[in-house]
């Protein structure tokens, strides 16, 4: 028994002493890399929260960064940017460094105080991004003209039109009042969708949302109702009807554009007219108050650079192979670097010339009068 | 002392504890929190931890035309997918009860509900494929030589696709009171003079009562309440008033608004269900049965 006792004394003295060594060894590690000036961030955490899945966890992205930089990127992921904000105003900007947010959701984190403004200059690949992206108010700059929100990837819902059926050119939101197309107009069940087709239609300005005359959107809107065939709210929703015969022209998503473009049992032809593409911007902004700002101003830069904003775009990392989506970037390097089937497939032939993001309506009231409209137009 | 207190126990009380757990936490306390949040601002779950009470969201809904009108067309497109149901279910119902041979109804049950194997979304889908321009239907009539222009993204589609999902649970509703009416009534009526119309009216209506309130509530409720099929082949004027609550949650993200219109929804179908009962009962004493 005995014997036993001091065996088992021993073994754990022997494993406490492997323990301690092992913890000096990562400790040597540590300052071994942190002395490697390619790895200035060794030891640093960076906390980053996105959509999961959503392009920053992939290999090519956030163990790319890590490899670069010496760092750790650990992800929180959200559901909504309503649990984001929650998030952050109960105390996640302790752990939070830097968030993604869609156009319509950077003013109001900004104006809340989570997200805080970002001298451009310490984000060197901001030069890159492309102009029709670049310094957008309200949705990135405020009135002082801070940047707060950094464009990453985005989004188009243009024009498309079956010239198996449409047998004169579509080329402004206002041609799809044309009687021709009575019955087989479909547009996205959307609310920011909707009110920027309305403004377009109406002549005014969906950026400049709080001065716009809404009787004017609302006659608009329900004009285009009276063209109709119906909403749609998924790709199979826009697939089927253009397949069948029944919906051709409205506006469409990229996915079912690829499909249909791809498809040689249709037609397809994707207009961006001049007045404005409705469209998404997704950006990274750096939350109030971080611990980690150089370190979240590098990923920042990392994600806008050419080559990150090329495998984005492609799919494609040769260093981290994977299966990965495609989003459609906002480097202008990155865009210039796609071949001619790439750019169709991201919606970037023709480029858009003018992009109307989805607006963002800070006054309750207001945003009520907003949804009513557009109650009253889907309903 | 410890079988006293294990007298003192009432095993019946204590089965149906879980049961008595399942109705509060998710059907009493939903509905409560349901009336709480129309009275509350906004969206509840972001922002600020507390919104605060207003009336905002019963004046909003009180002034909204689009509400009622959307109310009345939810309410009317459930009566009409009611009647419909009730006239194609009670002879399809009758003949499994009545006239199938026992020993194969459970073939024809297991027709009718062959439909619940499959998810609605897929139903849908399904009934879109057959409507649509260039299918199945379509493609017969054109066949047959008739031209016909495509039912899909119109109200009818809704009408027609309701139907097609609510139908099997008029059925199976029907079903369950006729096969409980005992063939020697029917053959005692008819024996002692009774026409089929008047054994109709007075013995097999009268019985098949319960099971047909239980159909309609199964059929009326859910269908005034839908916005998915609606949205997918209602067009671009097939909105219901479900859809308008989902717009709320899903879209819009005003809670408050949405649950003020919903609990508003939840008593005019209780209201109108309520009614229905007692309009039934009344019909029933005065063909001189007894709805209980």
């Amino acid at each position: 028994m005995k014997i036993n006792k001091r065996f088992l004394a021993a073994a754990l003295s022997a494993l406490m002493m492997l323990g301690l060594c092992s913890c000096g060894g990562g400790s040597d590690t540590t300052e071994d890399t942190a002395a490697d000036p390619s790895k200035p961030y060794a030891g640093h955490t960076l906390y980053v929260a996105n959509w999961q899945g959503y392009n920053s966890d992939a290999d090519y992205c956030e163990k790319a960064f890590e490899d670069a930089t010496g760092c750790a990127v650990e992800h929180v992921y959200f559901n909504s940017y309503e649990e984001l904000m929650t998030t952050l105003m109960t105390g996640g900007n302790q752990t939070i460094d830097a968030v993604v947010l869609s156009n319509n959701y950077t003013q109001w984190f900004h104006e809340e105080g989570l997200i805080m403004n970002v001298d451009p200059a310490l984000i060197p690949n901001y030069e890159l991004v492309a102009d029709v992206y670049k310094d957008l108010a309200p949705y990135a700059v405020d009135e002082e003209g801070n940047l707060f929100a950094f464009p990453w990837c985005n989004g188009t819902s243009s024009i498309a039109y079956n010239p198996d059926y449409v047998d004169f050119e579509i080329e402004h939101w206002s041609d799809l009042l044309d009687p021709r197309l009575t019955g087989h107009v479909m547009v996205l069940n959307g609310d920011g969708d909707d009110w920027v087709i309305g403004c377009l239609l109406a002549g005014e300005d969906s950026d400049d949302i709080e001065n716009v005359d809404i009787e004017k959107v609302r006659a608009a809107l329900m004009e285009l109702k009276g063209q109709l065939l119906g909403f749609w709210a998924t790709n199979d929703e826009q697939i089927m009807p253009w397949l069948a015969g029944d919906f051709w022209a409205g506006e469409i998503w990229s996915g079912p554009y690829t499909e249909l473009i791809n498809n040689p049992d249709t037609n397809i032809k994707l207009v961006h007219p001049e007045e404005g593409t409705v469209g998404y911007i997704d950006y990274w902004s750096i939350v109030e108050g971080t611990d980690e700002f150089d370190l979240a101003c590098e990923w920042i830069n990392w994600i806008e650079s050419t080559e990150q904003q090329t495998a984005m775009a492609t799919g494609v990392s040769e260093a981290y192979p994977g299966d990965y989506f495609t989003y459609t970037p906002i480097n202008a390097e990155a865009i210039n670097n796609l071949t001619d089937e790439q750019k169709v497939i991201l919606q970037l032939d023709p480029m858009p010339t003018t992009i109307k993001l989805l607006p963002y309506i800070a006054d309750p009231e207001l945003k009520d009068q907003w949804t009513d409209l557009y109650q009253e137009f889907v309903s | 002392m410890n079988n006293r207190q294990k007298k003192n126990i009432q095993p019946t009380a204590l089965w149906t504890a879980p049961s008595i757990v399942m109705l509060l936490c998710l059907t009493v306390i939903p509905l409560l929190m349901l009336l709480v949040f129309s009275f509350m601002n906004h969206n509840i779950f972001a922002g600020q931890p507390w919104p605060g009470w207003t009336f905002d969201n019963i004046t909003r809904m009180v002034q909204s035309d689009t509400f009622w009108r959307l109310l009345g067309k939810s309410l009317l497109i459930a009566g009409v997918v009611t009647l419909i149901c009730i006239l194609a279910a009670y002879p399809a119902a009758w003949a499994i009860a009545k006239v199938v041979k026992p020993q194969n109804r459970s073939i024809f049950m297991m027709v009718v509900i062959l439909p619940f194997f499959t998810s609605q979304l897929l139903l849908i889908y399904a009934m879109m494929n057959l409507l649509q321009s260039g299918g199945l239907l379509l493609t017969m009539l054109e066949a047959l030589g008739i031209q016909a222009e495509t039912l899909l993204y119109t109200n009818k589609a809704t009408v027609l696709v309701l139907t097609y999902e609510y139908l099997p649970y008029m059925i199976l509703c029907l079903y369950s009171s006729l096969e409980g009416i005992g063939d020697n009534l029917i053959q005692a009526s008819l024996t002692l003079g009774a026409s089929k119309w008047k054994t109709f009216t007075n013995i097999v209506f009268p019985m098949s009562v319960p099971g047909l309130l239980s159909g309609i509530l199964l059929v009326f409720v859910p269908v005034a309440g839908s916005f998915m099929e609606p949205g997918l082949v209602g067009g671009a004027n097939g909105a219901m008033v479900g859809s308008m609550i989902d717009t709320q949650y899903s879209g819009s993200l005003n809670m408050g608004y949405g649950a003020a219109l919903s609990c508003t929804l939840l008593i005019v179908l209780s209201i109108i269900m309520g009614l229905t009962r007692l309009a039934t009962a009344r019909a029933q004493r005065s063909i001189g049965g007894d709805m209980e």
